[in-house]
């Protein structure tokens, strides 16, 4: 502003209503003075100070701030190139009277200047010496860079007046365009505060959310692991009451030698199944951290072995059981933790099924694998449900609701000795076919051992 | 002579259970489930006590109680009836009528007879 303006307006007594209202019953035909006109302007810088901080983003006021200067600073366009990362957006002003073709030169010309601007001339249609010129005042454009500390590329201004603009025009625009510059900055720094706090909001609540599910997740395995250790508890005292009361009948009646034979082996089977119990959970342990069971691999038939574990099932469970298939699947496996995984999985067809419903066992070879699958009728296993089954102290919902004890660790022993042969267990339960475990294993283990 | 019919699942149990009762002096008939203790039940007349395992498969101790009383509701009535579980305390359902599983020959005699003489 030049300093014969501030001598004739006292600052201290600017009142831009009074002036407005002066303005107003002025005759509007009459051309402005240069002082009037510099009034005018400065109204507009102040009208748009307070419009670019009352607003949040440079497109909402940019079409306020045009127009808030027609009236002192008359355009035909205005545009306002921005560089935002990769992308670049334009904003477009036009007064009333501005024709399509106008506006559509003006926003090419604006396009190319932005790229000679931001270092990017790559358009030949532009004579060398009109882009030279581009920064500069032009016949009819002017174009001014929006510098912005904050952003690492800049934008653009484009004005296009009548005619030609003076020296006070370009004056103007210029400090136009800072008082943009400064609040494209202010808002960029602005919403990078709010996207940080917003992110860092955003982790918390994720981390909360975590940390939430972490707990629930703990207590569900602490429920798991708490009704797991009662049930330990009370099926491991079973056979140790059983064994010390049975050898206390014997401290009181040594003279029976058949009574007190009979007492002793019953200590015996009672011990054994005590011994057996703990051997499970350590193997259960033992896959659920990851480990293989230790295994002794030796020759024989698969079939003969299922048989077997069958007919001590039968004596248990009555004759239920239907055996079929191949009657001679020979290989290399450890005969005892086969016996544990028939065994486990026979008692849960029989357990899970409907009562008195047969459970079909068959037995079958491939080139290079033996298969074993347990059949039962019973309630569907629900999806959810045959995820986590295998893993140690799940049981099914069925399972939990239903009056059938059970450790939950059957089926991660299953998994855990197949797996250790090379193997794998698969799950099918449907309504019309009903539930099938089937073991695959190589016929010759100790490759797999390797 | 206290007549007492033993059920539980486990053969082992019963029969140490039978044998520790009858050494007692007490008239012992065992049953391996609660359909097999509901089909003695009709035969057997004079009973004192009905000593039911809680946990058992696949009818368990509270389901065979519903079943007796369905079936013979005045043995129901005049039968004491105790569960036995091996766990530490008594079910929350049946407090006032259990006692714990055998493990101890003195200590399950002398539950069984507190017991029976209790109201």
């Amino acid at each position: 502003m030049s300093d014969s303006f501030m001598e004739n307006e006292n600052p201290n007594s600017f009142n831009l209503k009074k002036k407005n209202r002066q303005d107003s019953s002025a005759d509007k035909s009459a051309p402005f003075t240069w002082q009037e006109r510099a009034y005018e302007r400065l109204k507009v810088l102040y009208g748009v100070s307070k419009l670019l901080s009352s607003v949040n983003s440079v497109e909402i006021a940019f079409p306020k701030i045009l127009d808030l200067c027609s009236s002192s600073f008359p355009l035909v366009t205005a545009i306002l190139i921005e560089k935002r990362g990769q992308e670049t957006k334009a904003e477009v002003w036009h007064s009333e009277n501005a024709s399509p073709q106008q506006i559509k030169k003006a926003h090419i010309h604006a396009e190319k200047s932005f790229a000679f601007l931001t270092g990017h001339p790559k358009d030949d249609s532009l004579p060398n010496d009109h882009v030279q010129e581009l920064a500069f005042r032009q016949e009819k454009f002017f174009d001014l860079p929006l510098v912005v500390d904050s952003l690492p590329a800049f934008g653009i201004i484009q004005l296009e007046g009548h005619g030609a603009f003076d020296e006070k025009d370009l004056e103007f625009a210029d400090a136009l365009s800072r008082l943009i510059a400064v609040a494209v900055d202010r808002y960029h720094k602005s919403n990078s505060e709010r996207e940080l706090r917003q992110r860092e909001s955003a982790e918390k609540s994720s981390k909360l959310l975590k940390s939430q599910e972490d707990v629930a997740d703990l207590q569900k395995e602490r429920e798991l692991r708490e009704s797991f250790v009662s049930l330990l508890t009370h099926d491991l005292r079973t056979p140790l009451s059983a064994a010390k009361v049975s050898a206390q009948l014997i401290q009181q009646q040594s003279d029976n030698a058949e009574i007190s034979q009979s007492l002793a082996e019953r200590i015996v089977s009672n011990v054994n199944r005590a011994d057996q119990m703990i051997t499970d959970l350590l193997d259960a342990n033992l896959v659920r951290s990851g480990f293989r069971i230790q295994l002794n691999l030796e020759s024989f038939n698969f079939t003969d072995l299922v048989k077997d574990t069958l007919h001590e099932l039968a004596a248990i469970h009555g004759e239920r059981f239907v055996i079929q298939g191949s009657d001679s699947v020979v290989g290399f496996w450890d005969r005892k933790s086969f016996r544990r995984v028939i065994e486990n999985l026979c008692t849960n067809a029989i357990k899970y099924g409907y009562p008195e419903s047969l459970v079909t066992v068959s037995v079958s070879q491939t080139e290079t694998d033996a298969c074993l699958e347990v059949h039962n009728r019973g309630e569907v296993i629900s999806k959810e449900d045959q995820c986590s089954m295998f893993q140690q102290f799940r049981r099914g919902r069925q399972a939990q609701s239903g009056s059938k004890k059970g450790w939950g660790i059957g089926l991660t022993l299953v998994r855990g000795v197949t797996e250790a042969h090379g193997g794998h267990v698969q799950l099918k339960s449907e309504q019309d076919m009903g539930t099938v475990f089937a073991v695959t294993l190589p016929l010759d283990s100790r490759i797999s051992k390797l | 002579m206290k007549t007492i019919l033993a059920i539980d699942d486990s053969e082992d149990i019963l029969f140490l259970e039978k044998m520790v009762l009858t050494k007692a002096g007490y008239a012992v008939h065992t049953a391996l489930s609660g359909t097999e203790g509901l089909r003695k039940i009709t035969e057997l007349t004079d009973l004192d006590l009905i000593l039911l395992d809680y946990e058992m498969a696949p009818m368990n101790g509270p389901e065979f109680l519903k079943a007796l009383q369905l079936q013979s509701p005045k043995t129901f009535d005049k039968t004491k009836i105790v569960f036995a579980s091996a766990h530490e305390k008594p079910p929350s359902n049946v407090t006032q009528r259990w006692i714990p599983k055998i493990r101890d020959i003195d200590e399950f005699i002398k539950n069984i007879a507190e017991f029976l003489k209790s109201s």
